[in-house]
């Protein structure tokens, strides 16, 4: 206990303060009733994301994937800031393997555009902003001719066994799906082994249970999506799901073969079966209940013992879904007004939810 | 992990011996009719040991303090509240080697 403490009493205190500047509740009722674009940023610019959103409003820069990216800066500063207060070598590759999913986005912007004959300038505005902290030779990606160069490139990174391997199917069929699955597969599988990895038992097994559950509500969604918009065959969407969940293979299998979604619902074991009762059938109704279900449980990681690592985990992966929710909401408030916030954000921020929290 | 299990034997120590070294002291001062060299000893172990504690929770306390401080400095003043707490441990000690001084 001593030793944990000693470990984290920086960090946790620094974690649990930058927790406590997230959105309240009535930050997100003023933001859903912002009148246009500029009220919005404007109201933002007085919330912890104020030195982001001045940058957007002091420069003038138009278009909604300027504010979408900018806005990830937040968080990334955040990354940054745990990653600096870490000393331990496991508990910093955890951090960097969670933050190479965003490099990982970044790549399949670089294969796309590659693929298309379109050039950095053309992409720049898609790119998530992780210079300060990914050590991929971007500058040389950028400046390869085609797609195989670059997996060429990336061969010794985390991301090159996986490339290399789905390299023969982008040939076969023509489409970068294979690629853009190997490098989300890739990240995932270097979270699980990194978590395994953490020394501490009591670190170990609390990171597990926070990424266990975000792996499971990614798999059911990623699933879904895979199944229905894809039109992938279960086989297929199965081989394709992420390593890391608590769900074992039958059960994800079981979810596979579902026909539709409602009968993906009555698959789903426990606590999902509960969560997704009542959506009212599409996509995004699934996936707002189950980030509801997902940001009670990585608030509990908060209750208890302060001193392990699932702390900065969660908060990292609930201010990445506040940021997610931040986006949706702002392109309703520019796309389409009349839409509610209750249909875009997760409820357990329009409402605050403590008893989700409690209940898990 | 050795050095914690080490600090951890010195402060159990401390606490458990500087009152009954104390006691031992009284009792060898009552039969000699003179201060003993154990009662010196017994203070001295109240002090560090409470020293030493209050050395780690400032460390611990002054740690977390710095980690709030350094997102929002407004948390100061209440940061040092704690820290007040954690310095309190010492005086503790403090305390009791004046009682123990106060028998010889």
């Amino acid at each position: 206990m001593l030793g944990a403490a000693i470990r984290y009493s920086y960090l946790n205190a620094k974690t649990r303060t930058m927790h406590s500047m997230r959105l309240r509740p009535s930050d997100w009722h003023i933001l859903e009733t912002t009148k246009d674009r500029d009220a919005f940023l404007h109201y933002l610019a007085t919330t912890s994301y104020a030195p982001w959103i001045t940058e957007i409003l002091e420069q003038k820069e138009q278009g909604d994937e300027v504010f979408e990216r900018k806005i990830f800066g937040a968080l990334f500063n955040d990354y940054r800031k745990i990653l600096g207060a870490l000393r331990d070598a496991s508990s910093r590759e955890l951090i960097l393997a969670l933050f190479s999913r965003f490099e990982g986005e970044n790549l399949k912007i670089l294969l796309r555009a590659l693929f298309s004959g379109l050039g950095k300038a053309g992409a720049a505005h898609l790119l998530y902003p992780v210079e300060r902290l990914s050590r991929l030779p971007w500058e040389r990606l950028w400046q390869q001719k085609n797609v195989r160069d670059a997996v060429k490139l990336l061969e010794k990174t985390a991301f090159g066994p996986m490339l290399n391997h789905a390299l023969s199917q982008f040939e076969a069929q023509g489409r970068l799906f294979p690629l853009e699955m190997a490098i989300d597969i890739a990240c995932f599988r270097r979270i699980d082994a990194a978590a395994g990895a953490i020394g501490s038992r009591t670190d170990r097994s609390r990171v597990r249970d926070v990424l266990g559950s975000y792996v499971d509500m990614l798999n059911i969604c990623h699933i879904a999506r895979l199944r229905f918009v894809y039109g992938l065959s279960p086989e297929e969407a199965l081989n394709y799901s992420y390593s890391g969940g608590n769900m074992d293979l039958r059960t994800l299998h079981a979810i596979a073969r579902a026909s539709d979604l409602s009968a993906m619902a009555k698959v789903l074991p426990r606590p999902f079966g509960g969560v997704v009762q009542g959506i009212a059938g599409d996509l995004t109704s699934l996936r707002l209940k189950l980030e509801e279900w997902l940001i009670g449980r990585l608030r509990r990681a908060f209750l208890g013992s302060p001193f392990h690592l699932g702390v900065q985990v969660a908060h990292l992966l609930e201010k990445e879904l506040e940021i997610r929710g931040l986006i949706s909401l702002y392109q309703a408030r520019i796309h389409s007004p009349a839409m509610k916030a209750e249909d875009i954000v997760p409820g357990i921020f329009l409402k605050g939810g403590e008893h989700l929290v409690q209940a898990g | 992990m050795n050095l914690r299990n080490i600090m951890s034997s010195l402060m159990a120590s401390a606490l458990v011996l500087a009152p009954t070294i104390a006691l031992a002291a009284e009792g060898a001062q009552a039969a000699a009719g003179a201060p003993s060299k154990w009662g010196f000893l017994g203070a001295a172990l109240a002090v560090a040991g409470s020293t030493i504690g209050a050395g780690i929770a400032v460390g611990l306390v002054g740690a977390a303090a710095m980690g709030a401080i350094s997102e929002r400095p407004e948390v100061a003043g209440r940061a040092l509240i704690f820290l007040g707490l954690a310095e309190g441990i010492a005086i503790y000690g403090l305390i009791i080697a004046i009682m123990i001084l106060g028998k010889l």
